[in-house]
């Protein structure tokens, strides 16, 4: 591009106002990226889900237990290859604020069930399953809280009013390295609330053969168990973890509503502070246009400006969300309620494309209507 | 002596068109500020009415929430011959409670999500004087029959009077819908207690005991025995106490309102500072002028600032207006501690236009200060005989 040079000397001339556009467009992008960031994080655990993999749980709500006695029942429904009976301890380690998902399982089946998302050495899982105390935690849970092989994790679960000290017996590796799984079987020994024998899950996790199954299993097995005591709801592993995000409400909706109320109010501001700039330039495009220039150069000079201009500070703003939600993650480090903010690529992606945008349509309107003067009104117009 | 007001004021009506763009932008930040505290404040104030301070909720030591917590039927019949509870006649004000969750899906979606289901006998109405039926009637004992919330008909499929309801293996009919003034109870459901513990394979667990107290006094001392006595060793809390430690929600939506509007704030305050500087350089001709009539610079200091803050003040203004068509919209979002809905509505109250308000004058003086005091000291000659 043989105008760049003058491109930059334009853009440069009066530094304040680069710089103030730079920074009003990279604090708007920060915000957009942030707040997208909420909703791609919600989002991640229904995309790292295995498509093979089904839910089973109580149909009136999450918190209704299903007896351990449908676990033989649901491994006979045709095409089901493993299935893997959990529970949800909610164990809180030392408070509220850095705990962590932690469940109670069958070692083996559980493993057989998630396949390939966890991997772990097999001499780890033999130890594990021999150790009643034992518990096998995610790679980047380790490293969070410098845990190695033999520590011990105090966990004190609200809901069974039982103190557990679990020995750290695996660390495993997959797509989600953030849990705690110890053996269900310490809960039947353990026996909370004094009962003889501890005999219910939270869900079932089960894996098919193929996804041409799924819809298949899914109504047999609500079907085997419709009419009883405890009926069941059987979904994907997706859907399941969707529904959790649902709960939160509209909260996609609302945080649409949030950036776009940001980029219009930015659009508005910048737009009249572009046009007012093009407007003080109008001699400037007089004497262009003098010398030899098109009107569509000097347009396509004043648009590339804007574009580099904005484009800075949407690379300014999209990266100090990244470098914000790094930050946020090293603070805190609880899985509710505050989600980490991961920036993504497609976010990166969207926002540089939101900046490119802003500045495009603040200038373009100014700018077009300035290239299409005449030499003489141009130059005619003072002050 | 002062510039004129007026002068500002035409300045602001004759350059209408950037006035307009520059308050419109303010009038976003302020709107979105006060959208985010008004979700936050009908949050907390759900919470900060519900229960009654003459109540006294009894669980299992060391559960958090009804829904973690196990009564038996032995520790209701101590608890009710308790000395210090309030008898209505003859019969103890307690009453008896187990609150499970269902999971129904909300209108307009297939989704569904977790709602409070309250197990209680008819006393419970006793001891809650915020709640009335509007309509319907209340359920019988000994029938599958459930009252449910306004707030939840609203927001939730199947729940107008006379639909069903299915859990337990059986249908529930809606046969009464009522309204407990935007309390913890305008999420819930209510059915038999008896037949409840049946449907949810509990039997006769309860999940927490309500207790009517006289006074304050006695309810202290009341709670304490409850605590100590060896047959119960259990925890007795204000009821209120009980609502607002349960209350997660709020605080968490005060502090992201509050971080998306001040980073908002400083984004338009830089859009606006760059337009403001843009208008000082217009109107360099304007300033060098009034130097030269004999305002000094503090004056011509004071007075960009005070547009500024005009301006920024209309913004508010329309900014607050913008956002007060959601007061009272209903909403509903997740409770961790309950993990079930939480139903309420936005609320803008006045102390948080206030709050508006002075965020706006904020933005007008931080986005107006420094161009206006790059106008004071400008050069008098130079802005005189400049023609560009």
């Amino acid at each position: 591009m043989k105008y760049l040079r003058l491109i930059r000397k334009n853009a440069l001339r009066n530094k304040r106002r680069t710089v103030l556009t730079m920074l009003s467009i990279a604090v708007s992008v920060f915000l957009v990226a942030t707040l997208r960031s909420v909703l791609t994080e919600l989002n991640r655990g229904a995309e790292a889900s295995n498509a093979l993999v089904l839910v089973t749980r109580s149909k009136f709500s999450l918190v209704s237990p299903l007896p351990i006695s449908y676990w033989q029942r649901l491994r006979k429904v045709p095409g089901v290859v493993e299935v893997s009976p959990i529970q949800w301890f909610g164990g809180i380690y030392k408070d509220q604020q850095s705990s962590f998902v932690n469940f109670a399982v069958d070692p083996e089946s559980y493993l057989k069930v998630t396949g390939d998302d966890i991997r772990l050495a097999e001499e780890q899982k033999a130890a594990w399953i021999k150790n009643r105390v034992g518990c096998i935690i995610g790679r980047k849970l380790a490293e969070k809280h410098g845990w190695t092989l033999g520590d011990r994790v105090p966990l004190y679960s609200d809901i069974f009013n039982l103190e557990a000290d679990f020995v750290i017996e695996g660390i495993y590796t997959g797509k989600e390295e953030g849990m705690l799984l110890f053996q269900w079987r310490y809960m039947t020994e353990a026996r909370p609330f004094g009962v003889r024998e501890w005999t219910a899950v939270s869900t079932f996790n089960l894996r098919v053969n193929s996804t041409d199954d799924i819809s298949r299993v899914a109504q047999t097995i609500d079907e085997m168990f419709h009419n009883s005591a405890a009926e069941t709801l059987t979904e994907s592993e997706q859907n399941f973890m969707l529904s959790f995000i649902s709960m939160w409400g509209n909260i996609r909706q609302f945080i649409f509503v949030i950036a776009s109320a940001v980029v219009f109010a930015i659009l508005l501001v910048t737009g009249n502070a572009m046009a007012m700039a093009i407007r003080e330039r109008r001699s400037e495009v007089g004497i262009m246009k003098a010398v030899g220039f098109k009107g569509g150069t000097i347009l396509g000079m004043f648009l590339a400006e804007a574009v580099l201009i904005s484009l800075m500070g949407g690379i300014l703003g999209t990266f100090g969300a990244r470098a914000f939600g790094d930050w946020l993650e090293s603070a805190q480090t609880g899985t509710v309620p505050i989600p980490a903010l991961h920036v993504t690529d497609g976010t990166v992606a969207i926002c540089l494309a939101l900046a490119v945008f802003v500045g495009l349509i603040s200038t373009a309107v100014p700018a077009y209507y300035a290239s299409r003067l005449t030499v003489a009104e141009a130059l005619r117009r003072v002050g | 002596m002062k510039v004129p007001f007026k002068y500002n004021l035409r300045n602001l009506r004759v350059r209408w068109m950037t006035s307009a763009l520059t308050a419109g932008g303010t009038a976003l930040t302020v709107a979105v500020f006060v959208g985010i505290m008004a979700l936050s404040k009908g949050l907390e104030l759900t919470m900060q009415t519900s229960g009654d301070p003459q109540n006294l909720i009894v669980m299992r030591q060391g559960a958090t929430v009804e829904l973690n917590s196990q009564v038996t039927q032995e520790q209701y019949r101590t608890l009710r011959d308790l000395e210090g509870v309030t008898k209505d006649g003859r019969e103890p004000l307690v009453s008896p409670e187990m609150v499970v969750a269902i999971n129904r899906p909300r209108r307009g979606s297939t989704k569904g999500a977790n709602i409070t289901l309250r197990g209680v006998k008819p006393i419970a109405l006793d001891l809650r004087a915020d709640m009335q039926i509007v309509e319907g009637r209340m359920f019988q004992p000994g029938l599958r029959e459930i009252i449910l919330s306004r707030r939840i008909q609203e927001r939730f499929q199947d729940t107008g009077l006379g639909d069903r309801m299915r859990f337990g293996s059986s249908d529930w009919e809606v046969v009464g819908i009522f309204d407990a003034a935007g309390t913890a109870q305008d999420s819930e459901i209510w059915a038999d207690l008896t037949l409840l513990g049946q449907a949810y394979g509990r039997g006769a667990l309860l999940t927490s005991v309500l207790l009517r107290t006289t006074d304050v006094a006695t309810q202290e001392a009341l709670a304490k025995r409850i605590e100590d006595d060896p047959r119960l060793r259990m925890k007795a809390q204000q009821e209120t106490k009980y609502y607002q430690e349960a209350n997660t929600g709020s605080g968490l939506i005060r502090v992201l309102g509050n971080f998306v509007a001040v980073i908002m704030g400083i984004g338009v305050c830089f859009a606006g500072m760059n337009t403001m500087y843009a208008a000082v350089i217009n109107r360099r001709q304007e300033i060098a002028t009034l130097r030269v009539l004999g305002f000094r610079r503090r004056n011509i200091l004071f007075s960009f600032a005070a547009e500024s803050l005009t301006l920024a003040l209309v913004g508010g203004v329309v900014g607050c207006v913008l956002a007060l068509p959601i007061n009272g919209l209903s909403t509903g979002t997740l409770n961790f501690a309950t993990f079930s809905e939480i139903a309420f509505a936005f609320r803008v109250t006045p102390d948080l236009v206030l709050k508006g308000m002075l965020f706006a004058v904020f933005l007008g003086l931080f986005g107006g200060l420094l161009p206006s005091w790059n106008a004071s000291r400008q050069q008098i000659v130079q802005a005189l005989r400049d023609t560009v």
